[in-house]
Parts: structure tokens; sequence; C-alpha cells
């Protein structure tokens, strides 16, 4: 034969199949669905891209203003706005990602029904829109680390490290929810329950040593505690580091989940069609 | 000899009404496998699945550069076939090897945004049909041209005619340099002069060594672009050869066939044509009082639409597309106010869940005698003509003779209409000039 692309449409029969391989080939296409997703998520508004920050920074002022000033919630010395900040921005893309990236196939359920790329390519380019959100709130937050006159440390260089973990986390979970989204719509509905619950037993708005020392180990376990505590440590410099031990483990059982669940979107994707 | 571009062997595809659930909600599911467990447990039977095959062990091979039709009726297979071969989705059994980058063309605009600007739109819908953004800057100027749109090409498609939301879109798929492009019934839009400018484009293609694929109900169209085509019967290749033998095979089928009962049904809405907003429930051809494929040349002929509007909100309006035996298209209607003999009420208004039913009236003496069949589409935004479902000729009547007009001619009467017209003749004085010049 000729050096022509050669595809072969079969059946799935393989039980274990992943090829990320796959993905990279269509980059492309997965740089242009993240572009499509935030050059259309402010047209026609009348602010623009300032909604990017005015978001984040209304939702600090609010929660600083209930956690901060009316319940006193305790802040390791830091100024309570300055100690919810980078913890809120980590959550928040760790909770937009996963719940955009969980619900992109059925948003999308037109491009899947007539053109056929890797699946995961849309899931993907939804958690990197949201990445975008992100880095403007990170700007945000370093201006105001200024103005509240908090050091800047060496720590900042490890942001790119819990950054990465953190769309770790949120692939981890789209991979699963995603296909399953497809068979049951329930997913869109518990969805926001889901993520409010996790907020609230990570450490957002508190310290970590509120949390009873027996159970702070168990607490630990969670990979987003280790995400958001370590995020916080990074910038602040004199907040509590995640506790070793179980962020490792917890991040192993998260990188095992992440490994099957690839397996499953893979094997879902074949049907996906035939669901909707 | 040329060289194999698709070869498919054993092709089955089945879909199992049981697991497409009619409600795809976690509790439903849970409820009925508990149901389904208790009865097992109790009576100890199992319940029963029932598939449906799409595709039938169907096996063909198509050359580098031919071109090549796919024929059938509705439901005949002729959509999970393209669908298969897109890799959009998996077959049951069976395989199928392509050599070369496909094309396919299921849709017209795929991945368009209305709210992006044109020349935004051309690299998203290029990207998203495989093209690499050097080519696509490469051929921008060409795609631009083609479609016709050079000094809109900053504004948002949203605010493009519907002709001109159809050429941007059908140009971006036709400059995507795939090897085989698959094309599933998208040029029954656009105008006259936009189709042939297209069917040219897609001639030369072939020419060029480009693999065709090509659904359409339009058998003239077909019979013209392609030289093979392949039938298409419950899923099975029932013929395989050059372009008029099978059609020709197609239309003696056609006459026989059984579904000309004047009424279609939906009955299980999981196969029922559907989308996220709307499902249709059911086509009727009413004449003379009757459920009836069979109409009166003399009689008004109602064509009913009954459809289940799944989620409120949504302008919706109807559209109804008359074709001829043969294909040609003799119109297209909708319920838009402009549009519209009398009013409907419901025509683009916002609908809240329920059912409904729109109906269409041809005159009296309207189409000549023979046979027709109709295509149903339902469209979210007249603007735009964004198409919620369409379902191309899916159901097909006869006009018959009954005397009318018929009182001194007694031939065939040329043409596919056949209205009364009106006719005067009158004595008049010719002018001056004339006159003078004739009585020298």
């Amino acid at each position: 034969m000729t050096s022509k692309k050669h595809t072969v449409i079969e059946p799935y029969h393989r039980l274990f199949d992943i090829r990320l391989g796959e993905v990279w080939d269509y980059r492309s296409l997965l740089l242009m669905l993240a572009w499509r997703e935030i050059s259309i998520r402010y047209k026609q508004t009348l602010l623009g891209i300032l909604w990017v920050v005015i978001q984040p920074v209304a939702n600090i002022i609010i929660f600083s203003a209930i956690f901060g000033v009316l319940l006193r919630a305790p802040s390791e010395g830091y100024p309570y706005v300055v100690y919810l900040f980078p913890a809120m921005i980590i959550w928040r893309l760790m909770g937009d990602g996963i719940s955009r990236g969980s619900l992109s196939l059925t948003s999308n359920v037109r491009l899947i029904e007539k053109v056929y790329f890797p699946r995961l390519v849309i899931v993907i380019a939804n958690i990197l829109a949201v990445m975008v959100d992100f880095l403007f709130a990170l700007l945000v937050l370093l201006v105001v680390m200024i103005i509240y006159g908090v050091g800047l440390t060496w720590n900042l260089l490890l942001i790119p490290l819990y950054t990465v973990l953190a769309l770790f986390i949120i692939l981890t979970v789209c991979v699963w929810l995603a296909p399953l989204n497809i068979r049951y719509r329930d997913i869109s509905h518990i969805l926001p329950f889901l993520l409010q619950i996790s907020m609230y037993v990570s450490p957002v708005f508190y310290p970590i040593t509120l949390i009873p020392e027996s159970l702070r180990w168990v607490y630990s376990l969670n990979p987003m505690t280790t995400v958001i505590q370590g995020f916080r440590w990074c910038l602040l410099g004199g907040s509590s580091p995640p506790d070793l031990i179980p962020a490792v483990i917890g991040l192993l059982i998260t990188g095992g989940f992440l490994v099957f669940g690839l397996a499953f979107f893979k094997r879902s994707e074949y049907t996906f069609v035939d669901e909707i | 000899m040329r060289e194999t571009a698709i070869q498919v062997r054993g092709l089955s595809k089945a879909y199992k009404v049981g697991t497409v659930q009619r409600e795809n909600k976690l509790a439903v599911q849970v409820l009925d496998s508990l149901k389904a467990a208790i009865r097992r447990g109790v009576r100890r039977e199992t319940t029963p699945q029932q598939t449906i095959w799409a595709l039938r062990n169907v096996d063909f091979d198509i050359q580098q550069g031919e071109s090549v039709g796919i024929i059938g009726r509705n439901g005949a297979g002729k959509s999970t076939l393209l669908k298969v071969l897109s890799n959009i989705t998996a077959p049951t059994t069976g395989r199928v090897d392509v050599y070369g980058q496909i094309g396919s063309l299921l849709e017209v605009g795929t991945g368009f945004h209305p709210e992006l600007t044109g020349r935004e739109n051309i690299y998203l819908s290029a990207t998203i049909q495989g093209m690499e953004r050097k080519a696509i800057a490469r051929r921008f100027d060409e795609i631009v041209d083609f479609a016709g749109v050079e000094t809109f090409i900053d504004t948002p498609v949203k605010r493009y005619s519907s002709g001109m939301y159809m050429r941007l879109a059908f140009a971006v798929s036709a400059f995507v340099e795939s090897d085989i492009l698959i094309v599933d019934e998208v040029l029954a839009v656009g105008d006259t002069e936009f189709q042939k400018k297209c069917i040219s484009k897609m001639q030369q293609s072939t020419s060029e060594g480009r693999t065709l694929l090509f659904v359409s109900h339009q058998l003239a169209l077909l019979a013209n672009v392609c030289e093979r085509c392949i039938l298409l019967v419950n899923g099975e290749k029932r013929a395989d050869g050059p372009s008029q033998s099978v059609i020709l095979h197609y239309m003696n089928d056609l006459e026989s066939a059984d579904t000309r009962s004047g009424e279609l049904v939906w009955a299980d809405p999981a196969t029922a044509p559907s989308s996220p907003v709307v499902r249709l429930d059911a086509i009727r051809i009413h004449s003379n009082g009757n459920v009836t494929s069979f109409v009166d040349i003399d009689k008004e002929v109602t064509f009913e639409i009954e459809y289940t509007v799944l989620r409120s909100g949504t302008p919706l309006y109807m559209s109804i597309q008359l074709f001829s035996g043969d294909g040609t298209n003799i119109l297209a209607t909708a319920n838009f106010k402009s549009a519209n003999l009398t009013t409907d009420e419901w025509a683009g208004k916002a609908y809240p869940e329920g059912n409904f039913r729109t109906t269409c009236t041809l005159p009296p003496n309207f189409l000549n005698d023979g046979s027709y069949s109709i295509s149903v589409i339902i469209l979210t935004d007249a603007e735009v003509g964004y198409v919620e479902i369409a379902k191309p000729n899916i159901m097909s009547f006869s006009v018959r003779e009954t005397g009318e007009m018929r009182a001194e001619y007694i031939g065939s009467w040329i043409g596919m209409i056949r209205p009364k017209l009106a006719w005067q003749t009158q004595p008049h004085t010719p002018p001056a000039s004339l006159k003078s010049g004739s009585s020298t």
C-alpha cells in the first residue's frame, strides 16, 4: 500500500486500551476548542474579560466578610483575605474544571455526533479553558499580596507543581463523570452538590489545625487537601505545608483511578453516540 | 489498477432497544433493574431485550477516486453506515479498513458557533474537520471567495443570512484536503446556483483522485455525480453497480413499498427521530377526510406533523420540502410568519414541554399526477436555519387523476405542478399605424 494513513474501524474488543498518543495527534484541535470555549464565554458582554477577575474577587470579599470578620476563622497569623485567596482560586480551578470537564461531552453533542476525534480532546479543552480564569486570578492574588505586604518566597517556584496536581485531580474525576453523564444525566444534578461538599471538607476557609489531631492523617489523604495546602504554602510561605506521607498515598490512589478511568473513558467512547 | 480506499467486511451494527433508555435517569434504571430482578426471582423469566440491526453483514470495496452513491429508504441503514465509516460509532461486528484521511460532511457547519465571526469559524470548523492550521491559512482566501462572504468575514455568523451561513459552512468542508469525502444529504439546502457550484466542486475533486461517498435522496443528482451506487434495504446490501441500474432497481422497490399507508408513527420514543429539544411522534397525510397516501388531484392535501417538545423555551419552526419521484425538489415551505398564508401563533414561539401538532395544507389542483415525497424539517432558528431534526423523504404519496381538467385534453400534462391558472382572451383594436399599413 501507499504511505496513506491506514485506519481500522472495529468493534471494541481490547480490555485495556488508552491510546493517549492519539490525543497528542489532535493537539491543534484541542487548542482550537479551548480557544472557542474561552472566546465565546464573554462575547456580547459589556465587561468582557473583566468578568474573569470580578467573579473570584467578589466571592473572596463575601467569604472573607463571613468567615474572617463575622466568624473570626483562624488564619495562621495572616490577614484572612490573604489566607483565603490562594485556597479559593485553586479550589475554584478544581471545581470549575471538574464541572465543565464532566459536562463537556453532553454540551457538545452536536459535534460528537458529526465528526470523529478522540473524545478526550473535548474534555481536556474544557479544562484548559478554565486555566485562563485561574491565571488571571493568580495575577490579582499577587497584587493583593503586595498590597498587604506579604513577602514573596522561593516557594513560589513550586506553583506549577501544585497546579499540575490540580489538573491531574480534575482529569481523574472527569474521565469518570463525563462518560457517566452521557448515560445518567443525574450526574449534572449531583455535581454542584458534591463540589460544595468538597469545598467544606478541604482546608479552604480554615487551617488544617482546626481538624482534631487524630483525624488529620485521614483528612490529608484527600488529594484536594494536599493541593490546597500546598498551593497556599507556595504563595504565603508560612502556612502549614501538606503532610507528605498521606499526601503521597492519596495522590497514588488518585493516579490509579486516573489510569482505570482513562480505560473506562476509551471503552465508553466506542458507543457514546448510541446512548446520547 | 486503482488502489483500495475503503474495504468493508462483514459489517453489522445493532442497537439494543432495551439499553437505549427511554429516560436517561439513574433512578429509573435502578428501579427498572430492581423490578426485573424481582420478576426474575419470582417467575424465573428473563427480560426480553429487543435488538435492531441497522446494518447486517455488509461487504464492499471502494477504489481510490471512485464516487459512490448510497441509496435506500429511511431506516435502511444509510446514516448508520456513514457514522461507522466516519468512526463516530463502533460497529457491532465486522471490520473496516480505511486508507487515507477521511473528511465527513454529515452536517453543514460542523463546529460552527453563532457568536464567532466568519473568520474564526473557518479556522474552527476546518480544524475540527482535520485540516492543519497552515493549510487553512493557505486556502483561506479561496474559501471566502467560494462562499462569497468577503465583506462579512469579521461579522459574527449569527448575523448572516441563512444562505450566507450555508455557503460559508459548505465552502469550509469543500476545501478540507481529505482523501475520502463522505457527504450526507447536505445539498438539500442552499439555492440552486450554489448547489451547482458545490456539485462541480465535488466532481472536480473526484477527478483529482479524491474518493467520494454520497448519500442523497435526489436520485437525479446521484446519477449525475456518482458512477456507482449501493442500495441498502433493511440494513443489507441489496444491489451494487452502475448508478443507472441500481437507481432503477430502487425505484421499482419504492413503487411496491408497503410504507405507503399515509401514516408514519413512532410508537417507541427510543427509536423516534429526536434531538434534546424535540421528538417526532408521527407524520400523516390527510386528504378528502382520510389518512391516505393516494390523493385526488382536485382535493386539498394536508400534511400533519406530531411532535413532543422535550425542553421548554425553544422557539420552533416547522418546514416541509416536497420532492417529485425522481428526487427533484419542487418546493420548500415553512410556518414562518412571512411565509404563511394563514396565521400560526405557535410559529417561532418558545414552546412549553408537551405534545403539538402542526399542519400544512396544499391547495387542490396543485400537483400534477404522479408520485411525490416529503421531507420534514424542524428548525430552531429561522435566521441561520438551525436544524433540530431533518427527515429527508420520510414519506411518499401519489396524486391521482379524477377527471378534473380533462373535459377537453386527455393527453399527458407536462410538468410537476398542474394548477388552474387565470386565462382570458379579448378582442382588441390594433394601433393606427398597423391599420394603415395593412390597408394599402
